[in-house]
């Protein structure tokens, strides 16, 4: 019988190397992406005239259209042509906003962090929303996790783990109002009414489509750039850029709008869920435990060692309704090989920042492993349950 | 980690030095990850041409929160993944039982290696992505747990239980036991 340590070291000695055809290949091409990758874009329009203006030749030529332009225009100017945009024109359609489907990215739509669909009453409350999470993930990956929220429901589903879990939440995540392009708007007239920004409107000139706006924020070197659709002054893009002096790099965030005010179909609200999912479902039924007068640290703490316990002597419906109202096939199927023999001992329990209470348990248990006992080591996470106030649960993945 | 720092900046202003460095720092590291993964010499090195490209590609507006060894062999791992839901796809849509992973390794790349290495290859091609990816990037990769945990937003336990039921396999597989 080989030994699983002659394995590892069998895949440590795995090696490849590069054929010159293959470097060259590689360098080519990577040199040419280099290359187009330094060529502006339209987002990057205040370096094209640091560009161009490089060249002697082109400052001439640009000098010379500018005394043409200058000469033959001053005629027809009226020095107080008021501009024909205005900020406030932006702030007041973007009350009429009633669905909106969005992509945010870091730094660029390469890293696309979150896709949301959302549907808004006269209001601006949120009627229904989707958000799919990918946080640098490609297309093919699929997201991290889908979350529809309706009706103070909120279903949440992790594909890489298979779990459903609907929680009773009475308003959806916060960074859906934080990335509503209303609100970005509605923030920088606020500063710029209280002096704390200042904004610098560009409007189209030649083939050049959307309005420019360019946020500075006094006492800061952050900008945001937006865009704005001339005709229904919808803001179409917005930019951030900040200098993170700890990594002494900029940063940016960006939210592109895909779609504004188009009615979505049914099935964008629908999880459409595999067969297989397993779903954790905490608003049919009561799950978890009562805190009673314990603090969070110690219901934290019991609701683990309960769970382990009930876990360990096979009792499934116990232990699936401290796990969050999980079905007995989470525990003999899913995480089988997690279960525990004997409960050994939990270290100390460790708060997780949230938007509720939530705090991580060291646990150190034996399992049955090839015949074995082994010993693993290993953090559950206790976690307050949504719309059931004073209960708390137990939950093996970080995620939910 | 402060040099990698150094040289993604400069790529950031345009250095091609830099990312041929980068290039020349990581490129069999990444190519024994992908052909680990996929047992294709030749889609191994079309990823690592893939990422290459684009990572040169964005590199004005890169950003390098962990490690550049970590987020190269991440999108390796991406990649990996992406070309074995197309070979399934693929195989879907022609009827066909053609194993995952054919395993069409170049033939003088075998001729270098021992018997025992073919054999690892070919076993290492029997056992689902998910396990090979945990190992692959545990024990090629350099990653830890946490780090392969972090990066698949999965837990640690999880990546845990891949690793070491891919592990159990490829024992099964190369001490010839029978897999159910």
């Amino acid at each position: 019988m080989r030994p699983a340590e002659d394995i590892k070291k069998l895949i440590e000695t795995l090696s490849d190397k590069t054929s010159a055809q293959m470097d060259q290949r590689v360098r080519e091409n990577m040199l040419r992406a280099l290359a187009e990758s330094e060529k502006p874009s339209v987002l990057t329009r205040p370096k094209i005239g640091r560009t161009i203006m490089k060249s002697p030749i082109t400052k001439l030529a640009v000098a010379a259209a500018i005394i043409i332009a200058v000469t033959l225009s001053i005629n027809l100017w009226d020095k107080s042509t008021p501009s024909a945009y205005a900020f406030e024109q932006t702030v007041e359609a973007m009350k009429g906003k009633w669905s909106f489907h969005i992509q945010t990215f870091w730094g660029s739509p390469d890293w696309r962090k979150d896709e949301y669909w959302a549907e808004f009453d006269e209001n601006g409350k949120v009627l229904r929303s989707r958000q799919e999470e990918w946080n640098g993930r490609e297309e093919g990956d699929g997201p991290r996790q889908v979350t529809v929220w309706e009706d103070n429901t909120r279903d949440r589903y992790y594909p890489e783990t298979g779990i459903e879990l609907i929680t009773r939440i009475g308003n959806t995540e916060p960074e859906l109002v934080e990335f509503d392009p209303e609100t970005t708007v509605q923030k920088v007239y606020e500063q710029v009414e209280n002096g704390q920004a200042n904004i610098d409107i560009q409007e189209p000139v030649m083939d050049d489509r959307l309005i420019t706006i360019t946020v500075t924020y006094a006492g800061s070197n952050a900008k945001s750039v937006l865009l704005v659709d001339p005709e229904t002054k919808f803001v179409t893009r917005s930019d951030s850029y900040w200098w993170d002096s700890e990594a002494e790099h900029e940063c940016s965030f960006g939210i592109e709008v895909l779609e504004y005010n188009q009615p979505f179909d049914a099935s964008v609200f629908d999880l459409n869920l595999p067969e297989d999912t397993i779903t954790i479902d905490q608003v049919s039924q009561e799950v978890g435990m009562a805190q009673g007068d314990m603090s969070d640290e110690e219901v934290a703490s019991q609701i683990v060692r309960e769970a382990l316990e009930a876990w360990a002597a096979g009792d499934y419906a116990r232990a699936g309704k401290l796990f969050g109202g999980a079905p007995p096939e989470l525990l003999t199927k899913r995480y089988s090989h997690l279960r525990p023999l004997k409960q050994i001992s939990l270290g100390q329990t460790q708060a997780v920042e949230y938007r509720k209470p939530w705090f991580e348990v060291p646990c150190t248990y034996d399992i049955e492993y090839d015949s074995q006992i082994e010993r693993i080591e290993w953090k559950m996470n206790a976690l307050a349950v949504d719309g059931q106030p004073e209960r708390w649960y137990v939950s093996i993945e970080k995620t939910p | 980690m402060l040099e990698d720092k150094l040289l993604v900046l400069k790529c950031r202003r345009g250095s091609k030095d830099a990312m041929c460095r980068i290039y020349l720092k990581y490129k069999d590291y990444m190519l024994t990850l992908a052909k680990g993964l996929l047992g294709d010499q030749a889609e191994a090195e079309d990823i690592v041409h893939d990422v290459f490209v684009a990572f040169a590609r964005s590199s004005g507006k890169f950003q390098l929160t962990g490690s550049l060894k970590g987020y190269l062999a991440t999108c390796v791992s991406n990649r990996a993944r992406d070309r074995i839901r197309a070979r399934t796809r693929q195989a879907d849509a022609l009827g066909s039982t053609i194993p995952l992973l054919a395993g069409s390794h170049d033939p003088e790349q075998h001729a270098a290696e021992t018997e025992e290495l073919t054999r690892l290859r070919q076993a290492m091609s029997q056992i689902p992505h998910e396990q090979r990816e945990a190992i692959m990037l545990h024990l090629k990769g350099g990653m830890k747990f946490r780090e392969i945990a972090k990066l698949q937003d999965v837990s640690i336990s999880t990546i845990h239980g891949r690793y070491r039921y891919g592990l159990d396999k490829l024992r099964s597989l190369l001490n010839g036991e029978v897999e159910k």
